[in-house]
C-alpha cells in the first residue's frame, strides 16, 4: 500500500527528470505538466482519506501517516483546499506559459516545487515545513532567473528576504515548544510572538520587507512572478495559519490584531500611491499585488470567520487576476521588448488580447468588477467599514489609484509613438516602400499567435466567470477557513 | 597546580575564544577585502572554525557534517568563481555599461562610498555593536562565546549582502548570516535530521548564488533579449518562444 503523503511528495519528482529532458518541445512539456497538476489536483480533491482505493494497480491510501526522517507526514480534510488549490493554480500556469514562453527552467522545477509545496504542508513538524519552504524558495530563484543574462537583483533579493526570514520563524517553533513545558516563562512567550512577527512580516511582504515583490514582478518572467506571489506566497500564508492554529496563544497576544491591521495598511497604502506612479507593467503587478496582499492581511486582523474567508478567497482572486495580467505582460514585453511605457507605445492596437488581458488583470487586481478580485476586495472593504470607516476608504483609495497605474498603461498601449523630428515619418515611410519583400518577410510577426491568443482568452473568461459567479469557489473556501479555531483568540 | 584534565578543562575557555576571534576575522575578511579568492578561503576557513566551535557545544559528528558541508560549499563557489574569472570586469560588467551602444546615456545611478576605508570602519562598528548585543543580551541556552560569535556572523553577514549587489560577495554574507543561525540553532535542535536539511538548505543556496553569479557574469546569447536590453528598451532580435531564454538554453 502507498501512502497517499509520500505519494505527493514523490510522485512531482518522478515526472520532473521527464519534464526537463522534453523541455525542449514546449508543447509536450506544458500539457504534460499541466496534466500532470491536475491529476494531483484531482487525486487530492477525490480520493478518500480514510480508505484505501485502488488506481493503476496501485493500493493508495491518502490518508495514511508515514514517517519520514523521524517526522510524521499525514494528510488531513484541512490539507484538501491547500493542495488543491497549488495543484490546481499550477495546472493553469502551466497551460497559460504553453506559447509564452517563462524560461526554461519553468516546466519541470516547477513541478520540482510542487513536491516542496506538498511536502511543506503535509509534515506535521513545523520545523520541517519553514525548512521545505526555505527549499522552495531557494528552488524559485532558478524559475525567477530564467535562464536570463544580466540583471540577477529580484532572485537575489528573493532568495535574502527569504533566508532572513526562515531562522526567526525556526526558532519560533522551538521556543514555543519550551513555551509548553514552562507556561509561567511569560518572556518566552514575548521573544516568539516578536520573532514570529517579524520572520513572516519579510515573508508577506510587509512593508518596509515589500521590495523583494516587487523586484520579483520586475525581473522574473511574467507566469513565474505569478507562480512564487500566487503559489509561494499562499503557502507562506497556509504554514502561518497551520503554526497560529497550533500554538493559538501566539493569535492571542494582544498586539496580533494591530500589527497585522496596520501593517496591512501600510502594504496597501504603499502598493496604492506606487501602483499609480509606475510606468513598467512588472513593477505596476508588483505594487497592485502588494495591495492585494495587505488587504488579505487587514481581512485576518478583523480576527472573525468571514474576515478569514475574505483572505482566502483573496488569494485565490489573486492568483488568477495575476495569471491573467501576467499573460498579457508576457506578450507585451516580448513584442515590444520591454515593458516600460514608452516601449509600450501603438502595441495596444497590434496585441488586442495581450492588451486586454493586461487591463482585465489589472483591474481585478484593484478589487474592480467584473474581474475576480472585486469579490475578494469587496468582501474585505464591507467587513472594514463595519470596524474603521477609515480603513475601508483607504482599501477604495488604493483600488482606484491601482485602476489609475492600470489604465495609464493602456493609454501607453494606445498612443501611437511620436515621430522623432518635423519630418522623420515621412523618412520612415520611405524606407519601408524602399525594403525589399524579403526583408518585410523577415520581421516577426506583430499579432498574437493564434494558439497564444485562444489561451488569453481563456484566461480572461475563467477571471471573469470567477468574479460574476464567485459561488463556484467561494464554498470551498470556507470549508477551509471553518478548519481554523484559533480566530476567537484575536482581540481586535 | 590541578591535573592535566583540569588544566585543559581551563584552556579550553582560551580555545574558544580564540575561535571566535578567528571567526570575527573571517567574517571581517568578507566585508573588508573586496577579492573573491581572499574571502572564497576566508569562508573557509571560517566554517572549520564554526565547526570547532560546535565540538564544544554538541556532538562531535554534527559538527563535522558543518565543516564538511561548508568545505563543499566552498568548492562550489571555487569553480563558480573561476569560471567567471574571479569577478573580472571584462566579463562581470558593470549592469549600466552592459550595452555601450545604447542610444541614451545612462541614468545617474546612486552608490556607496564602499572604498576600504569605509568597508572597514563599517565592520569596526558592526563588530562593536554586536559585542554590545551579545553582552547586554545574551542568546538563551548558549554560552556566551557562542553568542558573541552568532551576533558577530549575523551582523557581519549582513553587512557583506548590504554593500554590494553581486551575487558571489552577497552570497558569501548570505551564508555568513546562515553559519550564525545554525552554530546557534542547532545547539538548541541537535537532531541529525534538522542538521542534515540544513546542510540541503545551504547546498541550495550555494548552488543558487553559482547559478546568479554565472548569469550575470554571461554574455547575452544573440537570440535572447536580456534583461538590460528590455531595461534601456533596446531592439533585440529574438523568436517568440526563445523569450526568457526559452528554448535557446
Amino acid at each position: 500500500m502507498i501512502a497517499g503523503p509520500l505519494l505527493l511528495i514523490v510522485l512531482p519528482l518522478l515526472v520532473t527528470p521527464l519534464v526537463w529532458v522534453l523541455r525542449r518541445w514546449e508543447t509536450v512539456a506544458a500539457l504534460l505538466s499541466a496534466g500532470f497538476s491536475l491529476l494531483l489536483a484531482l487525486m487530492v480533491w477525490n480520493l478518500p482519506l480514510d480508505q484505501p482505493v485502488r488506481l493503476w494497480g496501485w493500493q493508495i491510501e491518502l490518508g495514511q501517516t508515514v514517517s519520514l526522517l523521524g517526522r510524521d507526514l499525514a494528510m488531513s480534510e484541512a490539507d484538501r483546499p491547500h493542495l488543491g488549490f497549488i495543484f490546481l493554480v499550477a495546472a493553469g500556469l502551466f497551460l497559460f506559459a504553453w506559447r509564452l514562453s517563462q524560461g526554461w527552467t519553468f516546466f519541470p522545477l516547477g513541478l520540482a516545487l510542487l513536491s516542496v509545496f506538498s511536502g511543506a504542508l503535509l509534515f506535521e513538524s513545523h520545523i520541517f515545513a519553514v525548512l521545505f519552504l526555505q527549499i522552495a524558495a531557494t528552488l524559485c530563484v532558478f524559475l525567477i532567473q530564467g535562464g536570463q543574462a544580466g540583471s540577477t537583483r529580484g532572485a537575489l533579493r528573493f532568495l535574502t528576504f527569504v533566508t532572513l526570514a526562515i531562522p526567526p520563524i525556526l526558532v519560533t517553533s522551538w521556543l514555543l515548544a519550551r513555551y509548553e513545558l514552562t507556561p509561567d516563562d511569560t518572556g518566552l512567550l514575548d521573544t516568539s510572538t516578536l520573532l514570529f512577527a517579524f520572520g513572516f512580516a519579510i515573508l508577506m511582504g510587509v512593508v518596509p520587507f515589500h521590495t523583494w515583490v516587487t523586484a520579483v514582478s520586475t525581473d522574473a518572467p511574467p507566469l513565474v512572478s505569478t507562480f512564487v506571489l500566487g503559489i509561494f506566497y499562499a503557502v507562506v500564508w497556509f504554514i502561518m495559519l497551520d503554526l497560529l492554529e497550533s500554538f493559538r496563544w501566539l493569535a492571542g497576544h494582544p498586539d496580533f490584531a494591530k500589527a497585522l491591521t496596520y501593517s496591512g495598511y501600510a502594504m496597501v497604502a504603499v502598493g496604492g500611491v506606487l501602483a499609480a506612479v509606475q510606468r513598467r507593467l512588472g513593477r505596476l503587478m508588483g505594487y497592485a499585488a502588494l495591495v492585494d496582499m495587505g488587504a488579505a492581511q487587514v481581512a485576518l486582523g478583523l480576527g472573525t470567520s468571514a474576515g478569514l474567508n475574505a483572505a482566502l478567497t483573496a488569494l485565490v482572486s489573486r492568483a488568477v487576476s495575476l495569471a491573467v495580467m501576467a499573460m498579457g505582460i508576457s506578450l507585451l514585453r516580448h513584442r515590444a521588448e520591454g515593458d516600460d511605457f514608452e516601449r509600450l507605445l501603438g502595441w495596444g492596437r497590434r496585441v488586442p488580447w495581450a492588451t486586454a488581458a493586461l487591463v482585465v488583470g489589472g483591474l481585478s487586481l484593484a478589487g474592480l468588477p467584473p474581474g475576480a478580485g472585486f469579490t475578494a476586495r469587496w468582501s474585505i472593504t464591507r467587513l472594514v467599514a463595519r470596524e474603521q470607516a477609515g480603513g475601508a476608504i483607504l482599501l477604495l483609495l488604493t483600488s482606484v489609484a491601482v485602476s489609475t497605474g492600470v489604465v495609464r498603461a493602456l493609454m501607453a498601449t494606445l498612443r501611437e509613438p511620436k515621430p522623432e523630428y518635423v519630418g522623420s515619418e515621412i523618412l520612415e515611410a520611405i524606407e519601408a516602400a524602399s525594403k525589399s519583400a524579403e526583408e518585410e518577410d523577415a520581421k516577426p510577426p506583430e499579432r498574437e499567435p493564434r494558439l497564444a491568443a485562444i489561451i488569453i482568452v481563456a484566461g480572461l473568461l475563467l477571471c471573469l466567470v470567477l468574479g460574476i459567479w464567485p459561488q463556484l469557489y467561494t464554498g470551498v473556501i470556507q470549508q477551509a477557513a471553518a478548519n481554523y479555531t484559533f480566530l476567537g483568540m484575536i482581540s481586535p | 597546580m590541578g591535573t592535566l584534565p583540569e588544566i585543559i578543562e581551563r584552556l579550553s575557555f582560551l580555545a574558544t575564544t580564540s575561535y571566535v576571534v578567528i571567526v570575527m576575522l573571517t567574517a571581517g575578511t568578507l566585508v573588508v577585502v573586496k577579492d573573491w579568492r581572499a574571502s572564497l578561503f576566508a569562508l573557509v576557513i571560517q566554517y572549520v572554525f564554526v565547526g570547532l566551535m560546535l565540538t564544544d557545544a554538541t556532538r562531535p559528528e554534527l559538527a563535522a557534517i558543518k565543516t564538511l558541508v561548508g568545505a563543499m560549499l566552498c568548492l562550489i563557489l571555487y569553480m563558480t568563481a573561476r569560471r567567471v574569472d574571479w569577478g573580472q570586469p571584462d566579463t562581470a560588467p558593470p549592469l549600466a555599461e552592459e550595452d555601450s551602444e545604447a542610444a541614451e546615456p545612462p541614468l545617474p545611478q546612486r552608490t556607496l562610498p564602499t572604498g576600504l576605508p569605509f568597508r572597514f570602519l563599517a565592520a569596526l562598528l558592526v563588530v562593536a555593536a554586536a559585542y554590545s548585543g551579545a553582552s547586554g543580551h545574551p542568546l538563551p541556552d548558549v554560552d556566551e562565546t557562542i553568542s558573541l560569535a552568532v551576533y558577530t556572523l549575523a551582523t557581519l553577514g549582513l553587512l557583506a549582502m548590504g554593500l554590494t549587489d553581486e551575487p558571489l560577495k552577497a552570497g558569501l554574507g548570505l551564508l555568513t548570516f546562515v553559519s550564525a543561525f545554525e552554530l546557534y540553532y542547532t545547539v538548541l535542535e541537535p537532531s541529525l535530521a534538522v542538521v542534515g536539511f540544513l546542510g540541503l538548505v545551504n547546498f541550495l543556496i550555494a548552488l543558487a548564488i553559482a547559478y546568479l553569479t554565472v548569469a550575470r557574469a554571461a554574455p547575452k546569447s544573440p537570440g535572447v533579449p536580456s534583461r538590460s536590453a528590455r531595461d534601456n528598451g533596446r531592439k533585440k532580435e529574438a523568436k517568440p518562444e526563445e523569450a526568457y531564454g526559452g528554448n535557446a538554453q
